[in-house]
């Protein structure tokens, strides 16, 4: 079976070569909004995965709807669009938005899970795949971050969203081995099969389905030219 | 110390998780364990640990090379493989883990650690 990660932030090479060494297919490297500037350089820099034997897929990350839009326009230029949740609204624009592929920690710094039963309509809707973020779970705010997962997953079931588990991670060693995210994952939850799915074939979903949106018939949600 | 009798159906399935920790320094058996076991205290408590008959083992432990030998009980492997996920940080040095094999006996965890695989 081949896993993925399509949340890290870390240093390309390192962080590389580190997930070769974890056994993943592939890493999603995300970097911020303002990196499109680099879009040239930074496309360089991820041929290093042939080396390791790994896929690396370059993503952006948008943090407010200024960024969302800015990054919407240049979709066709890169792998991942992922959106930053956590306010209401940003998370509730990214379910909304069939250009966007990850709505990454929708629950960071709330309460709440960050998304209700209509988000989840939404994003089923328009194939948004929710986060379920590692570097949540194992920071300080375990506990909340758990019982916020436990809710998401049980949306997701409900309405048949996307699920994805990521590591989130900020340098090479807050990469995970896929194995121990699965055991996290059976612990919020869900079922060993869903588990393996979030790890294995939504990632290769979504990137199958952020090829379609680089292709150039591809136009916009619903516009195709044959 | 004299052994207890059990009923062959009353005996315990174990399981044995082998593991490397990846980190560029080195560390001892006992940074590990007070690591693993305040995790497995922390995200389970005293009732879910003592549910899971886990055990990190000694003598199974490679300084050299890193691995490490977890023993639980079968229905548990998943929980202990969240604890694994959780280790981050071992004597204030940055570290993950990596689970290179899952079994239901010591005799072919040490074979593969002996093969190298």
């Amino acid at each position: 079976m081949k896993f993925y990660d399509l949340h890290v932030h870390a240093e390309v090479e390192s962080a590389a070569r580190l997930a070769a060494q974890l056994k993943y297919a592939g890493i999603g490297l995300i970097f911020p909004a303002s990196e499109l500037r680099h879009l040239d350089s930074l496309k360089e820099r991820l041929k290093i995965g042939k080396e390791c034997g790994l896929c690396l897929y370059l993503g952006f990350e948008a943090k407010n709807l200024q960024e969302l839009t800015l990054l919407r326009k240049y979709r066709k230029s890169y792998d991942l669009l992922v959106v930053a949740g956590g306010s209401l609204a940003l998370n509730r624009k990214a379910c909304q938005t069939a250009e966007v592929d990850v709505l990454a920690h929708p629950g960071k710094g709330r309460l709440d899970p960050g998304v209700d039963c209509v988000a989840m309509r939404f994003a089923a809707e328009h194939k948004v795949a929710i986060e379920i973020n590692f570097k949540e779970i194992s920071g300080p705010n375990r506990l909340r971050a758990l019982r916020n997962a436990r809710e998401v997953v049980k949306l997701a079931q409900k309405y048949g969203t996307l699920l994805l588990l990521s590591s989130g991670a900020e340098n090479e060693w807050e990469l995970k081995d896929p194995y121990c995210m699965l055991g996290m994952a059976i612990q919020i939850g869900m079922e060993v099969r869903e588990a393996k799915q979030a790890l294995s074939s939504v990632p290769e979903r979504i990137v199958e389905l952020s090829k379609e949106k680089q292709s150039p018939s591809w136009i916009m949600p619903g516009v195709r030219v044959r | 110390m004299k052994r207890l009798k059990t009923l062959p159906a009353l005996r315990p399935r174990y399981r044995y998780v082998l593991f490397q920790v990846l980190s560029k320094y080195p560390f001892r058996f006992e940074h590990l364990e007070r690591a693993f076991n305040s995790l497995l205290l922390s995200l389970f408590g005293e009732l879910g640990v003592s549910k899971m008959r886990v055990k990190l083992l000694q003598n199974c432990f490679d300084e050299g090379k890193k691995l490490a030998v977890v023993r639980c009980d079968h229905r548990s492997v998943f929980s202990v493989l969240a604890i694994l996920g959780l280790l981050y940080e071992l004597e204030g040095h940055a570290c993950t883990v990596r689970v290179l094999k899952i079994s239901g006996t010591l005799k072919r965890t040490k074979e593969f650690k002996v093969r190298g695989e």
